[in-house]
């Protein structure tokens, strides 16, 4: 079972040194997202890399529509992958989704992660006006954009990639928008209705490792503000990390910036 | 067995049909057997505006070969194809062959995968989607397809058909014969547009199955998830994650008893507890299914809230233990926060012992559920009921997902007409990468110059078009109407030809020594128009200049002759082909003439003792020798250095003896020494370094690197950050002929950066590539280097190397070839690397007892671009003026005091930097969770960590290189007592001694670091003159000017200069006001 899951979720284990770092990509991308990140760590670490059952990368018939329902499920996969690779203890850098997935990880495993960086994550999209929360995101605008998805999904991923890369990086757009149409358009749509659905705030508290959250001046899709409510919110011992760039995407736009802030953030205890 | 035409036909979209049709027809009139993809090609071609004639247009132009001819040539070679075929009798439909058919099915398979005609098939395909199972759907659609016995789904569209048929060996083959390369015209195809760059080269043959990732991994292999689908959950689509996630708890040993956390946490619940009402079987397993279950959840809310009564609590909780006794029982508590936040300690301590109890007496037959929103609340209640976790056997579930939202928003499952409708396209983008690679091996080995590169492409071309040309006439020689038989041989006289003829094995090798020949020819241009280049410099004395000439000269008049020829007329490259071919048979020898006499002209107009000139000995001129000429050069006057020729001469002889072929008139010392001294006059100990080490490189005498070829790997260390840049703006002109041949890159720009208005930002030679902005340092210089195979690579502040880069570097320091991120190496032979850092040891230590400067180089280096202005005012009216304080008076007085006290104002003023710094941090490096104090230790932390591995590599690294050349600051303080003093001269010239004048401390700056960047001392005193003079002159005309008032020269706060003084940076004009 360990095998055939390391398989189909493209996981691989590179690098020459003896920490383990996993690197778990974000929606709309696959683990070649960090290819220009990987050289910075291949030296030091034995780096984690793996594709969301959900990535474009990914036999799409792997997708099981009532499974994939809740992040849980994502939770499993990567549980199942570290335990197929006899991994004791871990660090972990997570973009958008699958920093959530590390935090539920980390609530049901807290051993077996050393420290989690958390690269554009947000415990609710969507805005909360009752408890005074900022996702960023409103219901219809959700579903404004789900229609848009359905109706034309190519037309949707052009429009949308520059959006969420935010700088004016050609080759990030081009990157982005190359694994964003590889998703098949039912499953990214499917997903981002999982992910739009999450709520994470309550149990943000039950998370006792460590965190890096990893945070760009002008996201899209994670507002400012939100970085300082996980900050306040998390139960082990986080910071934050301004990035003074633009855009959702920082491994593909600026891969040496960040590729330094996660060194920086690894080494601090 | 052929396939009728009516069921192939059925494939097709009414486009591709036709043109199906016409093929039929075609095949029919020639009586052949069967229709073949070689009967579409023919009727694509003779409809007058088809895609393909369009693509195959299309693919010559970019190759520029003649369209008619071409065409001429295909349409020949598919008539001659065709009568080939077999034929038959009376067939009335010819059907389709076996091969065109297997085309078509490829096509089908890859419009399936290409999503451009996803909705074509999904309209085909929507009547079968509905009604079966979601991820059924899509597997049996696509084995339906592909197993081919049903061809109801797909209609290939023309483009893809044409795709399809251009895989047909036999197509390819006839395309092949008639000069076209089937690859380029599914390129043009595909995507016309973007077409152009890689035609010539060989890329990949693009075939269907590098399109798309192939229908892959459909072996089946058993998948984890498979265990869920086994437990019978079928037909329970409509129950959730979560509940599932909550009955697995329930069926644990220990820890059985979940408590959901989270803000959905609620809903959940009540999904789960509908689902357990309506006895669901599926996730909710058989044990489960039999529990019954009870809600407290509105008794302990009444009872703790309202202070309510013991009498309805008590009776339930009876019930509750009643119930355990018959059988499993599951009990809802509700929400937690009713046991800590009620206030009403008493009661919740109560009911919390009442459930442990109960917990404790049933054992496993009793499970407690409940809910909490917030971590927060759990928290508070572990808190309070210390042991609470074990007594009550609690499982803290994170629920991060409610169902009824996603049931709400429009459905949780996807829409089915988005379903199974679509293959990923895999693989396609990533196609350029690949085609990277070719453009790159093509354009590594251009070491020529621009011209050269020109024409060596050009003749690539003809060349293409001869071979192809002459493999058609080779082919097809007899179906070939003897004029265009003619025209072909007439043009494949040349010997160079005759041999293309041979086949097209040959071509590769041709273009390689069509390579290697324009290299070479280069090489010789290349010296001479790097000589050419340096002998327009001024300085340059003339020894260099003549060796110019003569080294044309000394080839072989055919040589010579050739390149004239080339420059003038390369449009006519195919008739002069044959001499230089014999140039490049005689290539040993002329290199030979050339180094000769040269050596003999040299030394003849140098008269200087002779030495022979092949004496090993003097190869051994070292550098101790040098370093005693630099003693007197650093005093250097230009009438001494007449003296020197010989010496230097003597070099020059030696080390062009080792390196015939590799003739730079740069390798001369004193050349660069002057040409580096011109512009960056004030470090003259690095820079008389600098040129030996150049030259003692250049001619093989570097430190024994054998691997690093001819790469000169420097370091500038130590400040003065304006003079390693000029030095490398220099080499680059001098040893590679441009500024274009310097490949900047600032690794200290990641981490912040400069404000517009910096005066360093408008000078273009301070300004560092910004191009590598979201791309890596390393691949942005690999990039860089196959652009630019020659030139200098300034690494500035190397110190801040990412790792990447240091593993290329060293890399590359050893064997010669620099490793991009992908590990993709880029071969170096002839680049010059200069690293710098401020860091050195000289500056380390820096000499007691020496005050610190009055501008520190980064004050400098911060000044801005202002536009300045000259006001007047009243001495001693106004002294709360906010800029009194910045202001020097300069009026009688002796200079040497102003520069004191414009010291100790410009240390006061420089004050105001660290608050601001200060305020700046947060934003840099926001840590937000973090005390102030804990934040700045942290940075200091984490910046000594992530370079702790670091500063060893740069000491290993300064170690291999083959030199480091150490800086030394450059004075401000006495170019700021220089300008003060020539100001002030100006100024009691033209105005006079009585009005005093202030300058602002700003000011001084802005001026000192325009005379450093500039690249001439003159165009400072000319800007004195022309600028400073005039607006002096105006002002004085425009006031009456007394003693007792003063002029100031101050900024205008916010205004960027428009236009710069000639040569240097400072405002074309001041403002009077």
């Amino acid at each position: 079972m360990g095998q055939s899951l390391l398989e189909a979720l493209n996981v691989r284990v590179v690098g020459s040194g003896e920490k383990v770092l996993v690197f778990a990509h974000g929606f709309g991308t696959d683990q070649s997202a960090w290819q220009r990140i990987l050289p910075f760590f291949l030296r030091d670490y034995r780096v984690v890399l793996y594709d969301l059952v959900c990535a474009g990368s990914v036999n799409p018939d792997y997708f099981d529509f009532r499974r994939y329902t809740t992040l849980d499920s994502y939770v499993d996969d990567l549980l199942n992958i570290l335990d197929a690779l006899s991994v004791d203890q871990c660090a972990y850098v997570g973009h958008s989704v699958s920093a959530m997935i590390g935090l539920l990880a980390s609530i049901r495993r807290p051993e077996l992660f050393s420290k989690l960086i958390l690269i554009g994550a947000s415990p609710r999209f969507l805005n909360d006006k009752d408890n005074d929360y900022h996702g960023g995101f409103e219901m219809e605008e959700i579903e404004k954009v789900f229609s848009a998805m359905e109706a034309n999904y190519e037309a949707w991923v052009n429009g949308f990639a520059p959006l969420a890369v935010g700088a004016d990086v050609p080759a990030a757009v081009r990157e982005f928008s190359r694994t964003l149409f590889n998703m098949r358009p039912d499953i990214s749509l499917f997903v981002s209705r999982t992910v739009f659905n999450s709520d994470f705030r309550g149990v943000l508290g039950l998370v006792k490792v460590p965190c890096s959250i990893i945070q760009t001046a002008k996201d899209v899709s994670v507002p400012v503000s939100v970085a300082s409510y996980m900050k306040n919110h998390l139960g082990g011992r986080s910071t934050v990390h301004m990035l003074n760039i633009e855009g959702h995407l920082p491994h593909l736009s600026a891969p040496t910036l960040l590729a330094q802030e996660l060194r920086r953030a690894l080494s601090r205890k | 067995m052929p396939t009728p035409v009516g069921t192939a036909r059925q494939c097709l979209t009414e486009e591709a049909a036709l043109t199906l049709d016409e093929a039929v027809a075609v095949a029919r009139r020639r009586s052949h057997a069967q229709t073949t993809s070689l009967h579409i090609i023919s009727s694509l071609l003779s409809m007058p505006s088809s895609i393909l004639r369009e693509a195959c247009s299309h693919s010559m132009i970019i190759s520029r070969k003649s369209p008619t001819l071409q065409f001429r040539a295909l349409d020949l070679s598919v008539s001659v194809s065709l009568d080939r075929l077999q034929t038959t009798k009376n067939v009335a439909a010819p059907p389709v062959s076996n091969s065109l058919m297997a085309a078509i099915k490829r096509g089908q398979a890859s419009q399936r995968r290409n999503p451009e005609f996803f909705h074509i098939y999904q309209q085909n395909g929507n009547n079968n989607l509905m009604g079966s199972s979601v991820s059924g759907i899509y597997q049996q659609n696509v084995s339906n397809n592909l197993l081919g016995s049903s061809v109801s789904g797909v209609k290939i569209e023309l483009k893809q058909f044409v795709l399809a048929i251009l895989d047909d060996p036999i197509v390819s083959r006839v395309f092949g014969e008639a000069g076209f390369r089937s690859p380029d015209i599914k390129m043009a195809v595909l995507s016309p547009g973007r077409f152009s760059s890689f035609s010539k080269t060989k890329c990949p043959p693009l075939f269907l199955c590098n399109l798309s990732d192939v229908e892959r991994g459909r072996r089946g292999f058993s998948f984890p998830f498979s265990e869920y689908l086994g437990s019978g959950r079928e037909n329970v689509d409509d129950v959730d994650e979560n509940s599932r996630r909550i009955t697995e708890v329930l069926l644990k040993k220990t820890g059985k008893n979940p408590l959901l956390v989270g803000v959905c946490a609620s809903e959940a619940l009540k999904c789960f507890m509908e689902c357990l009402g309506k006895k669901k079987g599926g996730v909710l397993s058989d044990e489960i299914s039999g529990l019954s279950f009870v809600s407290i959840e509105k008794e302990v809310f009444e009872f703790v809230s309202k202070g309510g009564s013991d009498e309805a609590m008590k009776m339930k909780l009876k019930e509750v233990d009643d119930g355990a006794q018959e059988g499993e029982l599951l009990v809802n508590y509700g929400d937690l926060r009713v046991f800590v936040e009620s206030g009403l300690v008493d009661c919740e301590r109560f009911l919390v012992l009442e459930l442990s109890r109960l917990v404790e007496v049933h054992g496993g037959r009793l499970r407690l559920i409940g809910v909490t929103s917030s971590d927060d609340t759990y928290r508070k209640f572990v808190d309070r009921f210390a042991s609470i976790e074990k007594d009550w056997d609690l499982q803290l579930l994170p629920i991060t997902s409610s169902r009824t939202y996603s049931m709400g928003g429009g459905g949780g499952y996807p829409k089915s007409s988005l379903l199974g409708s679509f293959v990923p396209f895999g693989g396609f983008f990533s196609l350029p990468s690949e085609l990277e690679t070719i453009r790159s091996s093509k354009v590594q080995f251009t070491g020529r110059c621009s011209v050269c590169n020109e024409n060596y492409e050009r003749e690539v071309s003809a060349a293409l078009k001869e071979i192809s040309a002459s493999s058609v006439s080779g082919s097809s020689t007899a179906n070939i109407p003897s004029w265009l038989h003619k025209a072909e041989c007439s043009g494949s006289k040349s010997p160079g030809a005759q041999e293309a003829k041979d086949g097209k094995m040959v071509s590769a090798a041709s273009f390689m020594e069509l390579q290697k020949k324009w290299n070479d020819i280069c090489q010789h241009l290349h010296s001479s128009a790097s000589s050419e280049m340096s002998g327009a410099r001024p300085q340059v004395s003339g020894n260099q200049n003549v060796a110019r000439p003569h080294s044309l000269e000394a080839g072989s008049s055919d040589c010579a002759e050739y390149v004239v020829q080339s420059n003038k007329k390369p449009s006519d490259m195919r008739n002069i082909h044959n001499p230089t071919c014999s140039v490049l048979n005689e290539r040993q020898p002329l290199d030979r003439m050339v180094g000769k006499p040269r050596i003999s002209v040299t030394t003849e107009l140098q008269l200087a003792p002779l030495y022979p000139s092949k004496d090993k000995g003097l190869k051994e001129l070292n550098s101790r020798e040098f370093r005693d000429f630099n003693k007197h050069l650093s005093g250097a006057v230009s009438s001494e250095r007449a003296s020197f020729d010989p010496t230097h001469l003597r070099q020059s002889v030696s080390s062009s003896i080792p390196h015939l072929g590799e003739k730079y008139d740069s390798n001369d010392f004193k050349q660069l020494y002057r040409a580096l001294t011109d512009k960056v006059y004030w470090q003259e100990e690095a820079i008389s370094l600098i040129s030996q080490v150049i030259s003692r490189c250049r001619s093989g005498h570097g430190k024994p690197f054998s691997s690093s070829k001819g790469n000169i790997w420097l370091s500038f260390l130590g400040p003065d950050k304006v003079a390693k840049r000029k030095t490398s703006v220099a080499l680059s002109e001098i040893l590679y002929g441009s500024i274009a041949n310097l490949i900047t890159v600032d690794l200290s720009s990641n981490r912040g950066s400069t404000t517009p208005s910096s005066l360093f930002s408008a000078n273009n030679l301070i300004r560092s590539d910004e191009k590598f902005r979201g791309m890596m340092v390393v691949d942005y210089i690999a990039e860089e280097l196959k652009r630019r195979p020659n030139s200098v690579v300034l690494l500035e502040d190397i110190d801040n190397a990412d790792v990447p880069l240091q593993n290329s570097l060293s890399q590359a320091l050893k064997t010669g070839k620099f490793p991009n991120s992908h590990g993709r190496e880029i071969s170096i032979s002839n680049n010059i690397f200069v690293m710098t850092s401020s860091v050195s040891e000289a500056v380390k230590d820096p000499p007691s007892g020496k005050p610190p400067s009055a501008f520190p180089e980064e004050r400098v280096l911060a000044a801005r671009d202002l536009q300045m202005r000259i006001v007047v005012e009243d001495a001693h009216s106004n002294s709360t003026d906010i800029h009194s304080s910045n202001i020097e008076i300069m009026g009688t007085r002796d200079v040497q005091t102003h520069v004191s006290r414009l010291k100790r104002i410009l240390h006061d003023n420089s004050d105001f930097n660290k608050p601001k710094r200060a305020r700046n941090e947060p934003t840099w490096s926001l840590d937000l969770n973090l005390p102030v104090q804990e934040m700045e230790d942290d940075n200091g932390d984490s910046e000594s960590h992530s370079y702790s591995n670091d500063e060893s590599w740069l000491e290993e690294i300064l170690g291999q290189l083959n030199e480091n050349v150490v800086f030394k600051p450059f004075n401000f303080d006495a170019l700021a007592e220089k300008i003060l003093m020539d100001i002030r001269a100006k100024f009691q010239e033209i105005i006079g001694a009585d009005p005093s004048l202030e300058i602002e401390a700003e000011v001084i700056v802005q001026i000192i670091a325009a005379s450093w960047l500039s690249d001439n001392k003159s165009s400072m005193v000319n800007w004195m003159e022309q600028v400073l003079c005039r607006s002096f002159l105006e002002a004085k005309q425009k006031w009456n000017l007394t003693n007792k008032t003063v002029m100031k020269l101050v900024t205008c706060e916010g205004i960027i200069v428009k236009d710069h003084a000639p040569g240097i940076l400072l405002p074309a004009r001041i403002n009077v006001s």
